[in-house]
């Protein structure tokens, strides 16, 4: 397939969705089915072209569709490996948040709601992100930018009477605009230095920016950063993710969490690794995002604890997420010049780990959708005992909810442990990274404590009354809802017992975005059973094979079973005893906001009257009473004033002339008349 | 360069205010007339260009044998182009929406007289802004220049309220003034340079041609309500709102930039590098960014829509006045981006103002605070909105993106304190994204708001206008950039 006219019929065929689906809205189911049915064919375009460019050796390059002189621009699209992954991402999971919206967003629940605020906006923001991985100029990149999040703006605001949806979308459009007005001025110096926007030219103004060297080089990067990391919900630039994330339905915010936040990492790699030269400004760089990659996890995830709105709960999640990848591009640029085999595990290990982010961090959202349509609620103090009338879902979610929390052999396993590797290992030459991947390490652990609540307060234990209260209501979602959650359940397991499956791309890919520089995946990569062993020269390596783990877990869980079935022992399925007290139900079952309350008064100390108000921030709002009077200062109006009234005192002066009176314009005739005769006969 | 084409030109204004006279005398169908008349000025304006893009036509004659130089004459170039097309098409699009909007079921404003009146002037002014535009020297770019500013004049005060009198007589007097000034920079140019042509300029040099320049500017600056003479415009708003969206956003404050702009176009090279070296394009740059600064800083205490759209309308006026000083370091991309965002903007503007027009038509309200959850009522006027905002804010892949893509890029380029400037055009560009995006959520959305709940479903001529202005707002890129890629020193 050729990569622009591929590329073009896919932009077509979205754009036709969002007119196609704005004409049908009013038939609700039909509409859903049809942008279904165009979000598949675009899907297994977008998939194909990713495949052929992740299959040929060199990936595939566009060529210039047409040139905009005026701009220098040179509106190309192109694809390579780097792309591709991304493309992939998109590809699969637009599909699946098709597929689960046919049952979710025509639900009763959002009756009220026009589907032509929906699907047309769904396109658009498919659109924008396909445009991104595809582009191949600046200029381009940032028109697609900007049209994803302009979409993804009004998918945020989709339930638009609702405030806290509306100042939730208000943030994230202002905050990701912000960044947006950083990225241009970076890609204009860029056009300056190079005479052009596309990403040849830009690779040759980089390094001559970069060699310039000095506080200028170090701000340019900064823009760079700031406007990447602002979109991957980076704390703290991230800071409007935990509020435009739960707002928007869930198939979007399965979007939002599992591709958008990560075209921001697609930015940081097509930046500082495609583009940028090797420089050692480059690796201080990568220093500053392993830092904020380290920062984000810390304290998104220790935020998502105290949580027990489902989806913000996932929403802070997302940002402790990217943190690990983040911290996995980090170390890869910090090494890029001193060790390219570090630097490729970094690599590699960040995308990998992104891709499973993906898949879990997707269908943890699809999840929080399908509890939230049968119980009507996101609050998990409100939900409970629904793995009995929701198995399947329930299943899914312990899926997702283990690959996150990083158990093998699911797929989060397999990231996080490549992480942990190279943070070690980087640790030993700058021991800052030690400090990193103990932290990552730990935060491991508080994602599984956090799950256990989230699993536990929504899925096992009693019913709340909201529950009982819904009775038959609560049952499994439709088949499609279903489909979709299976999908990437069988995702996230097999990218964790066969890692290959992912990593091998990644590192082609990588090795094509800067040839000859990464060691060939056979020196990095070897061992036995499927696993990954990474060799980092001599007598550093280490395994991991899912398999065999896989093999022992399911021994280790026979024998338990087989010892319990032998045994026959009784079981025995009482109420739980209160000490006869009368109570409601609520009062005597584990409750999400019953978790973990110890650490989180630990959190937020009270001290006198203040209280911390725990591990994130509260920005406080801003009230500058002194604005106001100030706009005095602007108003010229006295000088207008000042003229009108002078004019008007010489307009009445002149208008006392005429009296009205018949005798006094008598009087004037016959003074001008002795004047005229006086001056005729002088000049004469 | 040819000859005949030119003289068609001419045919426009002339049409125009043959059809004012007959919009006068047939109260009635005052309307289709001037619908009519300024529909086949249009296909024939657009018709024109595009036979002569991207030549330049020049037709001049001898007109008064009293006055040395007095050739009388029509020029239209690229520069022109742009600006006819914005004055032809935003104008019939305002005409078709004027029929909507002028009536009885007005609940804002309520019309049942007067019509022969509005249209009359309103093509006066289409036939003056024309001319303006088809000028070819300055003496003749003046009169016409006068002539909008009567018309601003009656068609401010066309309600007869004490309010709406008093702010036509202020934008009289305040252009007037400009104006003034304006007229002795032409005299002092012909009494130096014995010409009215624009190139005459050139001739000039040193303290003359800073006086000139510092002249011209106050024009400029009045009419497109600059520095101290912003007043005028916020309290124009008394205008209906048709008017306000072409007068006083699409056309007539953009004879002040067009003027900036031609003369900087008719620069050469020794007379940017003078006027640069004696400070006036510091003046301008100055006197461009306090007034961005200043009408942004408005915007938070500004309750009533069209006066915030005003203020706006000032900010995008500053930045087309920045771009335009920009050029004059030899930075040429600003310079087209100024003049493409003269089209973006009036496209985004006039549609942003006639949505407002038509939520206040509706719901008899103009106000903020009145205003919540009217998108759910009117849902084409939110779109108009959101569409409108984002074209002038600069959102890809809307117009307005594109010049102001330009005019910051330029501004990078041109060394010294360029970056600086380009870093305050884009704070600038970013706040008023974000208070316009915050103003469009407080009105069409959220809980409904009893102003909004008593919108009516009601049909009106208006719709025609607004779709027609939404595709604008993307359509205009494609036919403004080639054209302002045309326009080089």
């Amino acid at each position: 397939m050729e990569v622009t006219a591929t590329v073009l019929w896919i932009m077509a065929l979205l754009l036709f969705g969002s007119v196609a689906s704005a004409v049908t809205a009013k038939r609700r189911s039909a509409c859903a089915k049809l942008s279904f049915a165009i979000t598949t064919v675009a899907s297994v375009l977008m998939a194909g072209l990713a495949a052929q460019a992740l299959l040929s050796p060199s990936g595939s390059l566009g060529g210039s569709l047409f040139r905009i002189p005026i701009l220098e621009s040179e509106a190309a699209f192109g694809l390579d490996g780097l792309g591709a992954i991304f493309l992939l991402i998109i590809a699969v999971l637009g599909f699946v948040a098709a597929l689960y919206s046919i049952g979710y967003i025509t639900h009763p629940h959002y009756a009220g709601e026009s589907l032509a605020r929906y699907y047309p906006f769904f396109f658009v923001f498919l659109l924008g992100m396909v445009g991104v991985t595809v582009a191949w100029d600046l200029f381009i990149f940032l028109v697609f930018w900007e049209v994803m999040t302009l979409a993804s703006y009004f998918l945020v605001i989709f339930e638009r009477e609702n405030r806290t949806s509306l100042r939730a979308g208000f943030k994230y459009f202002v905050m990701t605009h912000i960044a947006t007005a950083c990225l241009i001025a970076a890609f204009v110096i860029l056009r300056l230095k190079g005479d052009s926007f596309g990403f040849a030219a830009a690779r040759g103004a980089l390094s001559e920016i970069l060699s310039g060297g000095g506080i200028l080089a170090h701000g340019f990067l900064l823009l760079l950063f700031v406007g990447f990391a602002t979109k991957a919900a980076i704390f703290p630039l991230g800071d409007w993710l935990p509020d435009a994330h739960p707002a928007a339905p869930s198939p979007i915010s399965c979007l939002l969490s599992g591709v958008m936040i990560k075209i921001g990492v697609y930015g940081i790699l097509r930046t500082f690794l495609w583009i940028a030269p090797s420089h050692p400004m480059i690796s201080t760089w990568g220093g500053v995002i392993a830092f904020f990659g380290a920062l984000s996890l810390f304290v998104g995830t220790m935020e998502a604890l105290a949580q027990h709105d489902a989806k913000r709960l996932l929403a802070f999640h997302s940002m402790g997420q990217m943190g690990y990848i983040f911290l996995g591009v980090g170390i890869g640029l910090a090494f890029l010049r001193v060790s390219p085999a570090l630097s490729a595990i970094g690599f590699i290990g960040g995308i990998y780990h992104l891709v499973n982010h993906a898949c879990f961090k997707g269908l943890l959202f699809l999840n929080a959708g399908s509890t939230l349509l049968r119980t009507g609620t996101r609050e998990l103090d409100r939900m409970g005992g629904l793995s009995r009338m929701m198995p399947l879902t329930a299943v899914t979610a312990v899926i997702a909810s283990f690959a996150i929390a990083g158990i093998p052999p699911l797929n989060g396993f397999g990231s996080k442990w490549m992480l942990y590797q190279v943070s070690l290992f980087s640790g030993l030459q700058a021991p800052v990274y030690l400090l990193y991947g103990i932290a990552a390490i730990f935060i491991s652990a508080v994602t599984l404590a956090s799950f256990i609540k989230f699993l536990g307060a929504s899925y096992f234990g009693q019913p709340s009354t909201n529950v009982s209260a819904r009775g038959d209501g609560i049952c499994e979602v439709p088949a499609s809802m279903q489909a979709a959650q299976v999908i990437l359940a069988i995702a996230c397991v097999l990218f964790g017992v066969l890692p290959f499956l992912v990593v091998g791309p990644i590192h082609q890919a990588l090795s094509a975005a800067r040839p000859g520089l990464f060691p060939e995946a056979s020196l990095l990569f070897s061992g036995p059973l499927a696993g990954i062993n990474i060799q980092l020269g001599e007598g550093i390596s280490s395994i991991w094979s899912p398999l065999p783990i896989l093999l022992g877990l399911i021994v280790c869980l026979l024998i338990p079973f087989f010892i319990y079935r032998a045994s026959g022992a009784s079981v025995r399925k009482v109420t739980p005893w209160v000490c006869g007290e009368v109570h409601r139900p609520d009062e005597v079952r584990y409750q999400a906001s019953g978790f973990y309350l110890t650490f989180r008064s630990l959190a937020a100390p009270v001290v006198g009257r203040a209280r911390a108000a725990g591990f994130y921030p509260r920005w406080p709002s801003i009230r500058a009473r002194w604005l106001a009077p100030v706009r005095t200062v602007f108003n010229f109006d006295f000088i207008y004033d000042v003229i009108v009234s002078a004019l008007m005192k010489s307009i009445g002066w002149v208008s006392r002339v005429h009296s009205g009176y018949p005798q006094v314009y008598v009087l004037y005739m016959a003074a001008g008349l002795v004047v005229a005769v006086v001056l005729l006969y002088t000049l004469h | 360069m040819e000859t005949s084409s030119a003289a068609t030109f001419a045919l426009i204004p002339l049409i125009c205010v043959i059809g004012a006279i007959a919009a006068a005398a047939l109260q009635k169908i005052s309307h289709w007339v001037s619908t009519a008349v300024v529909g086949f000025c249009a296909v024939l304006g657009l018709y024109e260009i595009s036979a002569l893009y991207p030549g330049t036509a020049v037709f001049e004659w001898q007109a008064l044998p009293w006055l040395p130089a007095g050739r009388l004459g029509f020029r239209v170039d690229p520069l022109s182009s742009i600006m006819l097309i914005v004055v032809l098409v935003i104008g019939f699009f305002v005409v078709l929406f004027s029929k909507g909007y002028l009536n009885a079921g007005n609940r804002d404003h309520p019309t049942r007289t007067g019509q022969g009146r509005y249209y009359f002037w309103l093509l006066l002014f289409i036939a003056a802004m024309s001319g303006v535009v088809i000028a070819s020297n300055l003496l003749q770019l003046f009169i016409f220049w006068e002539i909008t500013t009567l018309c601003s004049w009656a068609l401010i005060s066309f309600y007869d309220t004490p309010k709406s009198l008093r702010a036509g007589y202020k934008a009289l007097l305040m252009t007037h003034i400009g104006g003034l000034f304006l007229m002795t920079g032409i005299v002092l140019l012909y009494v130096r340079t014995h010409s009215f042509d624009f190139t005459a300029l050139n001739q000039l040099e040193g303290k003359p041609l800073t006086i000139f320049f510092l002249l011209a500017l106050m024009g400029g600056w009045a009419k497109a309500a600059q520095g101290p003479f912003y007043t005028w415009l916020p309290d124009a708003m008394e205008a209906p709102t048709p008017i306000s969206a072409y007068l006083h956003a699409a056309a007539m404050v953009k004879a002040g930039i067009y003027l900036i702009a031609r003369l900087v176009l008719s620069c050469s090279e020794a007379t940017r590098a003078g006027l640069v070296a004696s400070g006036v394009g510091t003046v301008m740059i100055v006197v461009a960014m306090a007034t961005l600064f200043m009408a942004l800083y408005l915007f938070f205490f500004q309750d009533e829509l069209k006066k915030l759209l005003a203020l706006s309308t000032i900010t995008h006026l500053a930045y087309m006045l920045a771009g335009c000083a920009i050029a004059l370091w030899g930075s040429w991309a600003a310079f087209q981006g100024a003049v493409l965002h003269l089209a973006a903007h009036a496209a985004g503007k006039g549609l942003l103002f006639l949505s407002v027009g038509a939520l206040a038509y509706f719901s008899g309200s103009k106000r903020i605070s009145e205003l919540s959850g009217a998108g759910s009522k009117l849902p084409l006027v939110a779109v108009g909105f959101f569409v409108g905002a984002f074209t002038v804010t600069g959102v890809p892949p809307f117009a307005g993106f594109f010049s102001k893509l330009m005019i910051i890029g330029g501004a990078f380029s041109m060394g010294g304190f360029g970056p600086w400037l380009g870093v305050l055009l884009l704070i600038e560009s970013v706040i008023a994204f974000a208070w316009f995006l915050w103003i469009g959520q407080k009105v069409f959305f959220g809980k409904l708001s009893p102003a909004a709940a008593a919108i009516g479903t009601s049909s009106g001529s208006m719709w025609t206008t607004l779709v027609a202005l939404i595709i604008l707002c993307f359509a205009i890129t494609l036919v403004a950039l080639p054209m302002v890629h045309q326009l080089q020193p």
